[in-house]
C-alpha cells in the first residue's frame, strides 16, 4: 500500500495536485469547460500513478469496472435534461460519497492487505481506524445529502439542528470505533452520517439547491481526503483536501453563515 | 509519510479555502461543477483497494468504488462541459 518515495511516484502525485489545483483556478476565472478537463487529466495522472505503483490482481475486472462506470456517467451525464442537471451534480456527490464508503469498508473487511494491522498488538492501527471512519461517516453524509437535494421539500431549521446533533454524535462514534472496530459501530456511524447528511443539506437548501450542492460536494471531499490518508496516497489527500475545503466554504458563504454578501442567488438554475 | 501527507493535505486545504472565499456567486455552479470532477479522484481509492485486495469481499467492494467514482468522473465532466454552454 505504501508507495514510499520513488521520485516517479511523488513526480506523479505532484503533478496531479498542480493540475487540480490550475482547473480550479481556471474555473473560479470563468474557464471551466478548460479547468473541467485539467481537472480530468489531474484524476488520470493520479490513475496512471497508481497503476504504475501497485502489484495490480484484477486489472480485467478493473477496466470493466471503469469502463462500465464511464458509460454509466456518460448516459446520466448527457441523456437529463439542461434544466435538471444542477439537481443530478448532487447525484454524482453521492456516488463518489458511496464510492469512499466502499473504500473504507473494504479496508476494514480486508486490513491485512493495506497493513493497517499493529505488528505490537496485533489490532489496527489507531490513525488507520480513525481515517476509516471518518472516510465511510463523511461518504454516508454526501450520500444522504444527494438523497435530500433529489427530494427537495419541507422545513429547514429542525433537519438543521437535528444534522448537527447527529454530526457530533457521529464523530463520537468514530472515536468509539477507533477504540473497538466492531460492524454494529461501523453501521451505526454510516447511518448517523446519512442521518446527518440529509439533515444538514436540508437546512443549506433554504438558500437554493447550488448551497445544498456545495455542501454535499464538501462532504464528498472531506471523504476522499480521509480515504486518502488511510491508504496513503498523497493524491487522493489533496483531491480530497481543495475538494471539502472550497465546497465547504462556499456552502457557508451561500448560506450567508460566512462572510455575509448576500449570495443566496446561486440556485438560480434550480 | 504521514506528515508528509499532513502537509501536503494542509497546503491543499489552504489553497481550497482561498478559492471557496474568493469565487463569485455567478462562478458558482462553474466551482461546483469543477470541485465534483476532484473528488471523482476517489476512482483511484477503487482501484488501490481492487489492486491491493486479499478477499474476494473486499476486491468486489472495490470494484463497486471503481464503478461509481468512474460513473461520477466521466458524468461530471459531460456536466460540466454542458453547465458551460450558454
Amino acid at each position: 500500500m505504501t508507495e514510499g518515495f520513488n521520485p516517479a511516484i511523488l513526480f506523479g502525485w505532484a503533478l496531479a495536485a498542480l493540475l487540480f489545483g490550475l482547473s480550479l483556478w481556471l474555473a473560479a476565472g470563468g474557464q471551466l469547460r478548460r479547468g473541467a478537463h485539467i481537472g480530468f487529466a489531474g484524476v488520470a495522472v493520479l490513475g496512471a500513478v497508481t497503476l504504475y505503483s501497485h502489484d495490480v490482481m484484477a486489472m480485467p475486472q478493473m477496466c470493466a469496472a471503469l469502463l462500465a462506470g464511464g458509460a454509466l456517467g456518460l448516459l446520466i451525464g448527457r441523456g437529463v435534461p439542461k434544466a435538471a442537471l444542477p439537481a443530478w451534480l448532487g447525484v454524482f456527490a453521492g456516488q463518489a460519497g458511496l464510492a469512499a464508503l466502499l473504500v473504507a469498508l473494504a479496508a476494514w473487511r480486508n486490513p491485512h492487505a493495506f497493513r493497517l494491522l499493529d505488528d505490537a498488538t496485533d489490532g489496527m492501527v489507531q490513525g488507520a481506524v480513525a481515517a476509516m471512519g471518518l472516510g465511510a461517516g463523511f461518504g454516508a453524509m454526501a450520500c444522504g445529502g444527494a438523497m435530500t437535494i433529489l427530494r427537495r421539500e419541507g422545513t429547514w431549521i429542525g433537519p438543521l439542528l437535528f444534522g448537527c446533533g447527529l454530526a457530533m454524535l457521529a464523530g463520537g462514534m468514530v472515536r468509539a470505533f477507533a477504540h473497538d472496530p466492531q460492524l454494529g459501530v461501523m453501521g451505526g456511524g454510516i447511518g448517523v452520517g446519512l442521518i446527518a447528511g440529509h439533515g444538514l443539506v436540508k437546512g443549506a437548501l433554504r438558500a437554493g439547491v447550488g448551497p445544498a450542492l456545495a455542501a454535499a460536494g464538501g462532504m464528498a471531499g472531506w471523504a476522499v481526503a480521509a480515504c486518502g490518508f488511510l491508504l496513503e496516497n498523497m493524491g487522493l489527500a489533496v483531491a480530497g483536501g481543495l475538494a471539502g475545503a472550497t465546497a465547504s466554504l462556499f456552502a457557508l458563504r451561500l448560506c450567508g453563515w460566512v462572510g455575509r454578501k448576500g449570495l443566496a442567488d446561486a440556485g438560480r438554475h434550480a | 509519510m504521514t506528515l508528509f501527507l499532513l502537509i501536503s493535505f494542509l497546503a491543499a486545504c489552504a489553497m481550497g479555502l482561498i478559492a471557496g472565499w474568493r469565487a463569485r456567486p455567478d462562478e458558482g455552479w462553474a466551482l461546483v461543477a469543477l470541485v465534483q470532477i476532484i473528488y471523482a479522484a476517489i476512482v483511484v481509492g477503487g482501484l488501490i483497494v481492487a489492486a491491493e485486495a486479499g478477499s474476494a469481499l473486499a476486491r468486489n467492494l472495490g470494484l463497486l468504488a471503481v464503478l461509481l467514482g468512474s460513473a461520477a468522473l466521466c458524468g461530471g465532466l459531460v456536466a460540466a462541459r454542458r453547465l458551460d454552454r450558454p
